[in-house]
């Protein structure tokens, strides 16, 4: 038998070895289907779980402590690291959480961008989701069909800011760049194709017996539940509960756009799955409206993509190149970063996966005096302890599946 | 023994090994191609022996090569049974391979007054052959995965275990039903009872006859052959490789190449049991001896231009794109095989011809149908191979509880139900 270990004090003294009729599996950090490096410690009666442990941390890279060492710009790449998933949602979540520190106002057209940004990376995430959660069940063919689509905005995305994964395509004040010339065509033949294929998606899942089976009364979180471990985005609202900050504390131009909040009071991996489509549904319809608002900007010639707030944010690249007292003040800017002034801030977004929020503490300095990040799949992992036990193996998969959980999110 | 049935049952054996054996490459480029296209994506399509690339069919030896080269490694842990560990891989090939040895791919060939069965094991309990050996298949699992000393392994060896018992009843009792609907074991009677025809219009195929034991057949076959969704055992997604895990090399594939022999077995007892095996529907084999000259004169113009356009397609497909300065030999493949496909239609026009000019030349009209027969068969594996391959690709994969219920609470009372109403048909009607 194994002798417990006093110094290494928590997951180290689980006995593998049992003389009773329990088995315990390590399921990951390297398993198909663990997401990244999610480690759940899984003891079984058969193939029934009766407790479930997520152990986590193995994709730390101590993201907090790396922003107290930072100029808020120099953070903003690492938050791409974050939800890898739909990376321009962190960029935006930690450029708002800035704005709001240094109290800047984000030009129009800007905003539109980042909405437009904002909504594709949804997409994307979404996309993935159901990509993913039909591989973990079997279903292949979704797995690549949902792949193909997600190329495609990973390819319109590129078109923009260059990355496709990574994208750091918003900046502190606004965004670097306009929208190149065929971005909006693009965009508008993939939204044109979109209802077509994701009624493929559902022609093949929706009305699928083997599909059913697995998700529904699957995974069921209740209201309470799903309130007391603190549960966001769609875990919530397929929870019963219509909760979206994009509608309750409207950010960006969320309060000029028309879109439903999708919720479902099942609670259950199917309440879920349709939570998701219908989010994507929204999407879509959010990125029509913002094609048109981009077109009004267009129109009224703002031509502005960043803010004007010369003590914090670079001068347009023209007068750095023209204007004497602009190019010293980019040279501090970038050499030292900016100052926030001494205050504290949260500040949430509604991510593809929760809220998203950013906490910084400042003391005047270029750094932040802290950094807190709530990833809204830190908590989703900690529920599993509670949903795990007494379903069986194959609805860990699909349960992990459904919670959306990005591992560079939760290790941050 | 006389000459004639020496070279038949050699004939038959071979025959046999290379629809097996030969089928795995075939089989796994089907699957990879019949992935590809329903998935909207390529299928591996460049490896070629000296511009030979046969669609894509060549990767599956680099494959096999591949795995043959491999490093011999067995994890430190396995202790015990060692050998056993290496066999295991190879009892569920060889089981799945036996049993696919009754199989008869033509009827018996009459030479000299003497019927010779046209089945690498010339034995007449076909079915109770299949049920035997197939189902040892799941000894090599059990113990790959026990010996493994993995739970994972352990998972999916238990899984596959409970599950071939769960479903081998209901399989057993469908056989019984249809043994009764038949009236013998042998497979080769059975497939010359569903010639004939049903109210004179159906033919009576098995699965016009018994609809629902076809379905449960094919259900339990599914389960059998651990193929989607009844993959649990392997449930990649859930329990890692499941009873494969701490496979590597030759013994991985050898597991998986059984997975493809058995899958191919079952198309065949399926077609065998209810799609009236090596038959095509309304015409027997004494019909088809008789009137031989007639199908060889419907098939002379009909072959030529399937070829014709084979090789359209063929030359119109197999290239390059322009801005590809090398076509790797595609353009020598085409050419080659246009004149081999061309060679080999004039040989079987003029075979044609002869048995038309002569249709009193018994043993040539026997060859030929056997011939012919064998075509059918083989055509109609493939075709329910692909049934195999596209339901893989469709459906998700059943929660192993669920496998467990859908075979104990449906499966099993509706082949008992099915025996009961069987029986009462056939006593009501004799």
């Amino acid at each position: 038998m194994q002798q417990p270990n006093r110094l290494r004090p928590f997951f180290e003294n689980i006995t593998f070895d049992r003389e009773d009729n329990e088995m315990i599996i390590n399921f990951g950090p390297q398993h198909p289907s663990a997401h990244g490096q999610l480690r759940l410690i899984l003891h079984l009666q058969q193939e029934q779980i009766t407790k479930a442990h997520p152990d986590i941390g193995y994709l730390h890279r101590g993201m907090e402590k790396m922003a107290e060492n930072m100029i808020y710009n120099e953070f903003m790449p690492t938050t791409d690291r974050m939800d890898y998933i739909a990376s321009s949602s962190n960029n935006y979540g930690f450029a708002l959480a800035v704005e709001k520190l240094i109290d800047v106002n984000v030009p129009r057209r800007a905003k539109v961008i980042r909405m437009m940004l904002l909504e594709i990376n949804r997409l994307m995430s979404h996309l993935f989701w159901l990509a993913t959660t039909a591989l973990d069940i079997g279903a292949m063919t979704v797995f690549l069909y949902a792949f193909r689509e997600r190329e495609y905005l990973m390819d319109i995305i590129e078109d923009y800011c260059g990355a496709r994964l990574t994208h750091a395509a918003i900046r502190i004040g606004g965004v670097p760049l306009d929208i190149p010339d065929n971005f909006i065509h693009d965009l508008k033949e993939f939204l044109d194709k979109l209802p077509a294929n994701i009624k493929d998606y559902e022609d093949l899942l929706d009305k699928n017996r083997i599909w059913l089976m697995r998700m529904e009364k699957v995974g069921v979180i209740s209201e309470e539940m799903a309130l007391s471990w603190a549960c966001t985005g769609p875990m919530l609202r397929a929870s019963g509960v219509k909760w979206d900050i994009r509608k309750e504390e409207p950010y960006e131009l969320y309060d000029e756009v028309e879109f439903e909040v999708p919720y479902s009071d099942k609670g259950d991996n199917y309440a879920r799955y349709k939570v998701y489509m219908a989010e994507m549904r929204e999407s879509a319809k959010i990125l029509y409206q913002t094609i048109d608002m981009y077109a009004e900007t267009v129109k009224n010639n703002e031509t502005e993509l960043m803010a004007h707030a010369p003590q914090y944010i670079s001068a347009p690249k023209l007068d750095i190149m023209t204007q004497n007292y602009s190019l010293m003040q980019h040279f501090v800017l970038v050499t030292q970063g900016m100052r926030p002034p001494v205050g504290e801030v949260y500040v949430a977004t509604e991510s593809p996966k929760g809220e998203l929020g950013f906490y910084i503490n400042s003391q005047g300095g270029p750094y932040p005096y802290r950094l807190k990040l709530r990833a809204p799949s830190f908590w989703h992992t900690g529920i599993l302890t509670d949903l795990l036990p007494g379903h069986y193996i194959p609805d860990v998969v699909s349960i992990i599946g459904t919670t959306n959980i990005v591992f560079g999110e939760v290790d941050r | 023994m006389s000459m004639a049935a020496i070279i038949v049952a050699v004939l038959s054996f071979v025959l046999a090994a290379l629809l097996a054996l030969m089928m795995i490459p075939v089989l796994v480029w089907l699957e990879r191609r019949g992935a590809g296209l329903m998935q909207d994506r390529l299928w591996p399509n460049r490896t070629n022996v000296g511009g030979f690339r046969l669609g894509g069919v060549v990767q599956s030896f680099a494959d096999v090569v591949k795995l043959v080269m491999k490093e011999e490694y067995y994890p430190s842990h396995i202790k015990m049974g060692k050998w056993l560990y290496m066999l295991a891989p190879a009892i569920t090939f060889a089981a799945a391979l036996l049993a696919f040895m009754v199989i008869p791919f033509a009827d018996n060939i009459v030479i000299d007054g003497e019927s010779l069965r046209v089945q690498a094991l010339p034995v007449e309990y076909g079915i109770f052959w299949y049920m035997a050996i197939g189902a040892i298949g799941v000894v090599g699992i059990v113990f790959g995965g026990w010996l493994s000393h993995n739970k994972y392994s352990l998972l999916g060896a238990s899984r596959a275990g409970s599950q071939m018992l769960g479903y081998e009843l209901p399989l057993g009792l469908t056989v019984v039903a249809m043994l009764i609907t038949y009236n013998t074991i042998d497979f080769n009677a059975m497939v010359q009872w569903q010639s004939a025809t049903v109210f004179g219009i159906f033919p009576a195929w098995g699965i016009v006859v018994q609809p629902l034991a076809a379905v449960i057949f094919i259900i339990a076959m599914f389960a059998e052959t651990n193929r989607a969704p009844f993959s649990v055992a392997e449930g990649e997604s859930e329990i890692v490789a499941g009873f494969m895990t701490e496979y590597t090399a030759m013994k991985f594939a050898m597991y998986f190449m059984g997975e493809y022999v058995a899958m191919n077995t079952a198309s065949a007892v399926i077609i065998t049991m209810f799609f009236g095996g090596y038959q095509l529907p309304w015409v027997s084999t004494g019909y088809l001896l008789e009137n031989f000259a007639i199908f060889a004169a419907v098939m002379m113009p009909l072959l030529p231009i399937g070829v014709f356009y084979f090789i359209r397609w063929m030359r119109k497909n197999n290239r390059v794109r322009a801005s590809v300065s090398s076509d790797g030999g595609r353009l020598f493949e085409t050419k080659v095989f246009t004149i081999v496909l061309t060679i080999m239609t004039l040989i079987i026009e003029m075979l044609l011809i002869y048995l038309i000019l002569l249709p009193s030349d018994a043993l040539g009209t026997a060859i030929a149908v056997t011939i012919f027969q064998i075509a059918v068969f083989v055509v109609k594996l493939m075709l329910f191979n692909l049934f195999f391959i596209l339901v893989r690709w469709t459906l998700p994969r059943f929660r192993y509880d669920q496998v467990q219920h859908l075979g104990w609470y449906y499966l099993l009372p509706l082949s008992l139900i099915n025996i009961f109403v069987t029986a009462l048909i056939v006593v009501g009607v004799s």
